[in-house]
């Protein structure tokens, strides 16, 4: 009975680079700056091969939401991803 | 309308400096952010922090918000004075961010005119995709139920204004799916220039705290209280799963912080791991008092430490 076209973020879904930036208004510098950071792995050796994952761009929309919310620079993102995985493992 | 005080949201005073304002902002945004925050309702915090920040920050507003009255309570009810909404009103394109219902003060003062939000929870992306969370109890997800979602929506009408209205969906979860996972529909997002350039919304689960359970993935653990001879002896006592009541065999000698797996009685093929709490009575009768103490007497004699 769904008449929506659903689609689940889950590890086998596939988003390129600019699909994971438009999904949530962030450019790319601010993408490639969290994969510097750690904050999400992309599959593809080169940045214009980059793939994610859906739960990659999950995060990259969390990611973008602290930044623009209460302006948390990148470091301080990767810090609070690191801490908010430590909770969830508890 | 119902007179809402952003000094107490915010927990300053009325005669707050702005760096007392910015300052408060800043570590309740932090708190009740969404994706930080364990508080139940920090979504609804979080905007209302928002709209308290924004109108006390502006001195502008702050002025105007402060004629309503420094003599209304929270929550009392008042009529805005004559020509307010003009008084904030910039032109036609009023309203069409709105995501409040018609009662909520900020946007009936202040959205009005050309004042839009900066930075919402939900306003912090700038394409056409939306992002929204999706609660929902333990039971209904279970259950399979689909759930109805209301989000505001902008549309054009017939003269070229846009309006604000809200979209109502009704969702069919993606069996399986649970706590803090996420799933898109394609082209239910923001209209774009065209129908096929509608965007995405990306929908995310946030499962409401449950009495009896608590869900860790697709796993349900729960405790069950149990009293000391029947930890003991062992015994079969009833626990209450997602799918009814089953019973549990509790082995002989067990002890508190055992746990017990109920296999496949979880979420969606998961486990129901119960953990045994040994309940040591506060008080006993005199008949139960001479019968620990016999075991106490039995214990000395066999000299066995107790």
């Amino acid at each position: 009975m769904n008449r929506y076209d659903v689609e689940i973020m889950n590890e086998t879904t596939v988003f390129t680079l600019s699909e994971a930036c438009r999904s949530c208004g962030a450019d790319t510098h601010f993408v490639y700056e969290l994969v510097q950071e750690g904050v999400i792995q992309p599959q593809g050796d080169r940045v214009n091969e980059w793939v994610f994952d859906g739960l990659s761009v999950i995060r990259i929309h969390k990611a973008y939401r602290l930044y623009s919310d209460l302006h948390v620079n990148l470091p301080g993102i990767a810090l609070a991803f690191e801490l908010l995985d430590r909770i969830d493992q508890q | 309308m119902e007179y809402k005080d952003y000094y107490s949201v915010l927990g300053v005073e009325r005669d707050a400096s702005k760096d007392d304002i910015k300052h408060a902002y800043r570590r309740l945004a932090r708190k009740y952010h969404p994706d930080v925050s364990k508080e139940p309702d920090a979504e609804q915090r979080f905007k209302e922090v928002g709209d308290a920040y924004e109108v006390l920050f502006d001195p502008e507003k702050r002025a105007a918000y402060d004629q309503i009255g420094a003599d209304l309570k929270n929550g009392q009810s008042f009529e805005p004075p004559p020509g307010w909404s003009d008084q904030f009103s910039a032109g036609g394109f009023g309203n069409q961010f709105g995501e409040g219902d018609p009662g909520d003060l900020f946007d009936s003062l202040f959205r009005q005119g050309g004042f839009t939000r900066r930075g919402g929870f939900q306003s912090s992306f700038q394409g056409t995709d939306r992002q929204a969370t999706i609660e929902i109890t333990l039971e209904d997800l279970y259950a399979g139920k689909p759930v109805e979602i209301s989000l505001d929506s902008v549309e054009q009408r017939a003269d070229g204004q846009l309006v604000s209205k809200p979209k109502r969906l009704k969702i069919t979860i993606p069996k399986g799916l649970t706590d803090g996972q996420s799933f898109r529909l394609k082209g239910q997002g923001n209209p774009g220039s065209s129908k096929d350039a509608t965007g995405d919304l990306y929908l995310t689960l946030k499962l409401r705290p449950h009495n009896l359970f608590q869900v860790n993935g697709k796993d349900i653990q729960s405790k069950l209280t149990i009293a000391p001879f029947e930890a003991v002896l062992g015994a079969e006592k009833p626990v209450v799963t997602l799918g009814g009541t089953v019973n549990l065999k509790i082995p002989a000698g067990s002890t508190t912080g055992k746990k017990l797996r109920l296999k496949g009685r979880g979420l969606f093929g998961g486990d129901h791991n119960v953990t045994l709490v040994i309940d040591v009575p506060r008080e006993v009768s005199e008949e139960e008092r001479k019968l620990y103490q016999s075991m106490a007497n039995l214990k000395d004699q066999t000299n066995e430490p107790v």
